[in-house]
């Protein structure tokens, strides 16, 4: 499949059922590692790692389209990965999501970077 | 210090039990914070009504003393816990930073270190491992908050001025995106401290300054002895806040003014669970930690002959017994 001239890999994430409502989970492919989150927007993807420290988002808490990390309390909007409060400023790389069959998907390029959304 | 989080030590918990205790909640919020801007005031009527009178010193003592737990209500603000809604997290903090002299930006990237690099010498901008082995100049820190005065109103200065030092880029990490909003908090906070200074002056009375610009000095004491025992005499550059970190029991009138901090290994383990909810947490986990201190005076009992011995013996440190060692 292309995506604007980028070939993009659809991965399996898990089952639609496997990520509660404003929840998300840790997705790792290759050295990377992504957050993958259920949210009543849909479903979204961003990288895994805070911009701050090194934290996984996973561990964080989603409170309706903001993802917070466990560590230091920064916060993202999911959707855009966007930076919104202290002590993150830079945002997160975003990457697209499908559902087929009750499957989640994350979709990433075949060098692994994000849209940069 | 190489610093990978994933180094430190986390507890068991259930996701779905630990997501429950994270929500946040506008009313406990507004309770919490509000039962304790009610209380300040209501000690503040009685100080006023005091003037003149024998009950001077210890109305205003009183004061001053639920006034300085506003660091407590600050450093809750700035974690961003305990109020649903954005904007109510950071006007509280705008408050609480006002009463404790302390700027939002600044306060918050430096907590920041402190819970990255907790106990770490060197490298944690706060707590045990920063502090002067000298216990007079420690007590006098608790009476007067002098060294307090002198980072934060420092760092309040120089960033009114558009001055970034070497140590707030690369020690205490702020970024130069951070740098606008920094300078013009720090304008605003430097402006209205000047102006109770000048309603002082034109009123040529000393209490606009006593009730609102000293109080988080002459009322330190209290707050300082809750907010001493987080990590005074506990073991330094483990990544194990079981180790470097004290939980003590205290009765409801602490717990309250300190904001429920005194669950302070909970608090390190789980930042994002706000005040209230930290004695759930502290249920949930309490068979992974430590058996905590009991009370202010108890914890104290133990503190004070730890940093006596380190004055002599600067390795020593209590060493709480984790559960798999009672095994």
């Amino acid at each position: 499949m292309t995506d604007g001239g980028d070939y993009t890999e659809w991965h399996v994430v898990g089952l639609a059922g496997d990520i509660d409502d404003d929840e998300v989970v840790r997705f790792d492919h290759g050295d990377a590692t992504y957050a993958v989150y259920n949210t009543s927007q849909g479903y979204f993807a961003t990288d895994g790692m805070c911009t701050h420290e090194e934290s996984h988002l996973a561990d964080g808490f989603v409170d309706g389209d903001i993802i917070e990390c466990c560590m230091h309390l920064g916060r993202f909007h999911i959707p855009t990965g966007q930076a919104r409060d202290a002590p993150v400023t830079v945002d997160l790389g975003t990457y697209p999501v499908k559902v087929e069959g009750g499957t989640i998907f994350i979709g990433l390029s075949r060098r692994g970077s994000g849209s940069g959304a | 210090m190489d610093q990978n989080l994933g180094d430190w030590y986390a507890c068991k918990v259930d996701r779905g039990e630990l997501k429950a205790l994270m929500r946040r909640s506008d009313a406990r919020g507004l309770a919490q914070f509000g039962g304790f801007l009610a209380l300040v005031a209501a000690s503040g009527v009685l100080a006023y009504q005091s003037l003149g009178s024998a009950w001077l010193i210890p109305a205003f003592l009183f004061y001053g003393t639920l006034f300085a737990f506003a660091e407590a209500a600050s450093h809750e603000l700035d974690h961003g816990t305990p109020f649903r809604t954005r904007w109510l997290n950071d006007a509280g903090a705008w408050i609480a930073c006002f009463m404790m002299w302390r700027e939002p930006v600044f306060g918050r990237y430096k907590h920041a270190r402190h819970h990255s690099f907790t106990s770490i010498i060197g490298s944690d901008p706060e707590g045990a491992g920063f502090r002067s082995r000298n216990l007079f100049d420690q007590g006098l820190e608790m009476l007067i908050r002098h060294r307090h005065a002198r980072l934060h109103m420092g760092a309040t200065i120089r960033h009114a001025f558009g001055i970034v030092s070497e140590r707030d880029r690369n020690f205490f990490g702020i970024p130069e995106s951070e740098d606008r909003r920094m300078f013009w908090n720090a304008r605003l906070l430097l402006l209205s401290y000047v102006a109770v200074i000048a309603w002082s002056v034109a009123a040529q009375s000393w209490l606009p300054v006593v009730f609102l610009l000293l109080p988080h000095s002459y009322g330190a004491w209290l707050h300082d002895l809750c907010s001493r025992a987080q990590h005074d005499g506990l073991a330094t550059n483990i990544k194990d806040h079981r180790v470097t970190t004290r939980t003590m029991l205290l009765g409801p009138v602490l717990r309250f003014l300190y904001w429920n901090m005194n669950y302070h290994i909970e608090h390190h383990l789980h930042p994002n669970v706000p005040f209230h909810a930290l004695p759930k947490l502290r249920e949930k986990i309490k068979d992974q930690m430590p058996p905590p201190s009991r009370g202010l005076v108890g914890t104290w009992g133990e503190i004070l002959p730890a940093l006596m011995r380190q004055r002599k013996d600067p390795d020593y440190h209590l060493m709480p017994v984790l559960p798999e060692a009672r095994v």
